[in-house]
């Protein structure tokens, strides 16, 4: 029979890291509070037993706080786990020990603790006597780096043992079911209540502390820098900057690469003389063209996702919230809520997610409503085919190009309008004040490059999957679709008679004012379900297009110069402008459902990204025809 | 004589202070007259408080403030790093002194 074992622990204490280390699972370590919001699980075996360990959402004490906090105590209130496992961090003993102190009085099953970041303690010279701490505590202690996989056998170990002696109790006495009850009585009681629960942990922490470690100076000093209040902007400005650089002169090479090797498997193809015509138009422009258009921009946003890992590894996160609170505090947000909005350039889902540690019910609707305006990495592919397309890239001072640039524009412009979006939310629909700040700032790790690595591989590797999947899958649906039904033999166009172009012939007329003709009409519609199809259905229909006209086979252009050509550049700009806006990506909105419980706040997301996306493209559109 | 002593040792916001200080936690401020949300949002700052180590004796830091507006600020205590707003940090009434 399987067992459930809990990890249970404060916030940023190494839970998730210690679960990755023994379930070798994925779950997200970061260096801030409240990554993990939702609670995760996985099986692993251990001295012959079968079991289920479960990731929870970190917490300061059995008082929830916020949504997240809520999930952990829901959890241990439904009896659904048989054993323990508590995680303290050992740089931030008396903290920890309350919290084990206080789980250990209301749910009293089998426990070993985790005494984590041992590693750290160690270069500190935090001396503390484990024995001395598991007598007062009466589970045992084991000090555990899990990052490193230290102690975590002698951990399993410990596990095993104590459900053991638990196995013999049970026989002989019955064992109290926990009560979990919370009283949240008279404010000034509870307050006291924690004051003497903290003295006791303060005074076992003093007498199992053989030398107390020193302060950690080096992030004081790091601080000093990164919190300063000229240099800190500056050096952010410089990295998302640098960043955006990279992304387009760091990754062309292999960008090129991926793309030579596909121009070239479609080359191959083609001469297969066994192939039929249509066999190898549905390979070659078909999933060749589709698949490969979307997979070239790997390297770019890998390239983003260097950056976010590393920023997230170092503990610059809850530094960011610090240093745009007051900025925050004008949208009428509290910095908190910065957290969800910077995971949503990644992707906007776990952003969603992420609203769960925003404790007032208004501002987590407020910031959720924000979230898809923030650049999620999908749109990366589609802005970088509209900039390299029209945009040219001249040199400005210092190595520093245009298309870097105007990349960086297009993020700062949607982020811009999130934040207004937000403020005028807050100021008419949902008035209110905003609770307490409080976030602890984290000691900076200097994140190893294997856990970069991994982070990297993993997202790299969620990317293929999404590209051999859902796009690939689109893509010959989007191919179907533009190749039948054949047109008469003879045709001047052939692709006009195709289902696709009586569709995106029918809603030309709404997209003609933002200088969309009907093939790009026609690629929006699958890039509802996910943006980046938008390249792959492109490429695809010019592709088919050009294989039934007159131009041979290897005169087949790449898509940037074929777009270059046949769109003038008010067309380009005005995309990248609903890029910024639209409504996409359905998952998105069915989460945002989900999460605010309200198909109203999710049609009324729809509807203002849809005002935003065609008024805004509208405008641009019109004004870059007269002008340019 | 007595009577400055007095004087200098009254509490003070932790709020007021600036990045270098060091003070000692004296008490907490009451509930001044908040209500519904924001009076359980006060009362669960305050727990939270507790649980962080922030109680009566307790020996604080303030390091850094906002660029610009000087605002939140962050405190240390003990081996723990938080930030939290001016304006929140002024329920805990402290004593200023010499860094230990
Ligand atoms: N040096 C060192 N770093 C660690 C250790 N365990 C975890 N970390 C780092 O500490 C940070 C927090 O780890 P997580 O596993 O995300 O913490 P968590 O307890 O799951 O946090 P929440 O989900 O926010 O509650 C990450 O940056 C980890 O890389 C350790 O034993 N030694
Ligand atoms: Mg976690």
């Amino acid at each position: 029979m399987s067992i459930r074992i809990a990890l249970v622990g404060t916030p940023n204490s190494g839970k998730s890291a210690l679960f990755n280390k023994i379930t070798r699972s994925n779950q997200r370590v970061a260096n801030y509070s409240g990554v993990t919001v939702e609670s995760a699980e996985a099986d692993f075996t251990f001295s012959d037993r079968r079991a289920t360990l479960v990731d929870l959402p970190g917490a300061y004490s059995l008082r929830p706080y916020t949504d997240d906090e809520g999930v952990l105590l829901d959890l241990l209130k439904s009896h659904a786990f048989e054993a323990i496992v508590m995680v303290v961090d050992a740089t931030q003993l008396e903290r920890g020990v309350r919290f084990v102190m206080e789980v250990l009085k209301s749910f009293p099953l089998p426990t070993v603790i985790a005494l984590n970041m041992i590693d750290l303690a160690r270069a500190r010279e935090f001396e503390i006597n484990v024995q001395k701490l598991s007598e007062l505590l009466g589970a045992p202690v084991v000090g555990t780096a899990a990052v490193k996989g230290e102690g975590v056998t002698e951990l399993l170990l410990q596990l095993n043992e104590v459900l053991q002696n638990e196995q013999k109790c049970k026989d002989t006495k019955r064992v109290d079911t926990p009560k979990g009850e919370v009283a949240d009585s008279n404010p000034d009681d509870v307050a006291a209540e924690i004051l003497a629960f903290y003295k006791k942990a303060d005074e076992i922490v003093k007498s199992s502390l053989k030398k107390p470690g020193k302060m950690d100076e080096r992030s004081a000093r790091i601080d000093r820098w990164v919190l300063h209040p000229f240099w800190g902007p500056l050096i952010l400005l410089s990295v998302l900057g640098l960043t955006f650089q990279l992304m387009f002169n760091l990754a062309e090479i292999p960008m090129q690469a991926i793309q030579s090797a596909f121009s070239w498997a479609s080359t191959q193809v083609l001469t297969l003389s066994f192939l039929s015509e249509g066999v190898k138009s549905f390979l070659v422009d078909g999933i060749l063209a589709g698949v490969g258009g979307t997979l070239v921009f790997l390297p770019q946003i890998l390239i983003l996702f260097l950056l976010i890992l590393f920023l997230e590894d170092f503990g610059f996160m809850a530094r960011a919230v610090f240093l745009l609170d007051h900025w925050m505090g004008k949208v009428g947000l509290h910095g908190r809520a910065f957290l969800p909005l910077l995971s949503s350039f990644a992707c906007a889902i776990p952003g969603i997610m992420a609203t769960k540690t925003i404790e007032s019910k208004k501002d987590r609707i407020a910031t959720i409503m924000m979230i898809p305006l923030m650049t999620c990495s999908a749109r990366i592919p589609v802005y970088t085919l509209l900039i390299s397309s029209f945009i040219p890239n001249r040199n400005l001072i210092l190595g520093v190009k245009v298309q870097g640039l105007v990349m960086l524009g297009l993020y700062v412009v949607g982020t811009g309008f999130g934040f207004l979006s937000g403020a005028l939310l807050k100021r008419f629909f949902l008035k209110g004040a905003t609770p307490p700040l409080l976030i602890e700032l984290p000691s900076y790790k200097w994140p190893s490059l294997e856990s970069l690595a991994r982070g990297l591989v993993y997202r790299g590797k969620l990317f293929i999957h999404r590209v051999g999947t859902v796009i690939l899958a689109l893509t010959i649906l989007i191919w179907f679709c533009v190749s039948f039904p054949k047109a008469p033999q003879g045709s001047q166009n052939p692709i006009e008679s195709s289902f696709a172009a009586q569709m995106g012939h029918k809603i030309e007329p709404l997209l003609r004012p933002l200088g969309f003709d009907w093939r790009i009409g026609m690629a929006m519609v699958p890039a509802f379900a996910a943006r980046e199809v938008m390249v792959s259905a492109l490429t695809t229909a010019y592709a088919v297009q050009s294989a039934g006209s007159e131009e041979k086979e290897s005169e087949r252009l790449r898509l940037s110069e074929v777009i270059q050509k046949q769109w003038s550049v008010a067309t380009g700009l005005s995309l990248m402008v609903w890029f910024i806006f639209a409504p996409q990506c359905l998952s998105t909105i069915a989460t945002a459902r989900r999460e605010l419980q309200s198909w109203r706040w999710a049609a009324a997301m729809v509807f203002y990204l849809f005002v935003l996306a065609y008024s805004f493209s509208f405008l641009t559109y019109q004004i870059a025809v007269k002008w340019i | 004589m007595n009577l400055n002593k007095e004087v200098v040792n009254l509490p003070v916001p932790l709020g007021t202070l600036s990045p270098g200080q060091h003070a000692e936690i004296n008490s907490f401020n009451g509930a001044n007259g908040k209500q519904g949300d924001e009076l359980q949002w006060r009362n669960r700052f305050l727990y939270r408080l507790h649980e962080m180590g922030f109680i009566p004796g307790e020996r604080v830091e303030i390091l850094n403030e906002a660029p610009l507006s000087g605002d939140p600020i962050t405190v240390r205590i003990r081996n723990g790093v938080y930030a939290m707003r001016r304006e929140d940090a002024n329920s805990v009434l402290v004593f200023v002194r010499d860094e230990a």
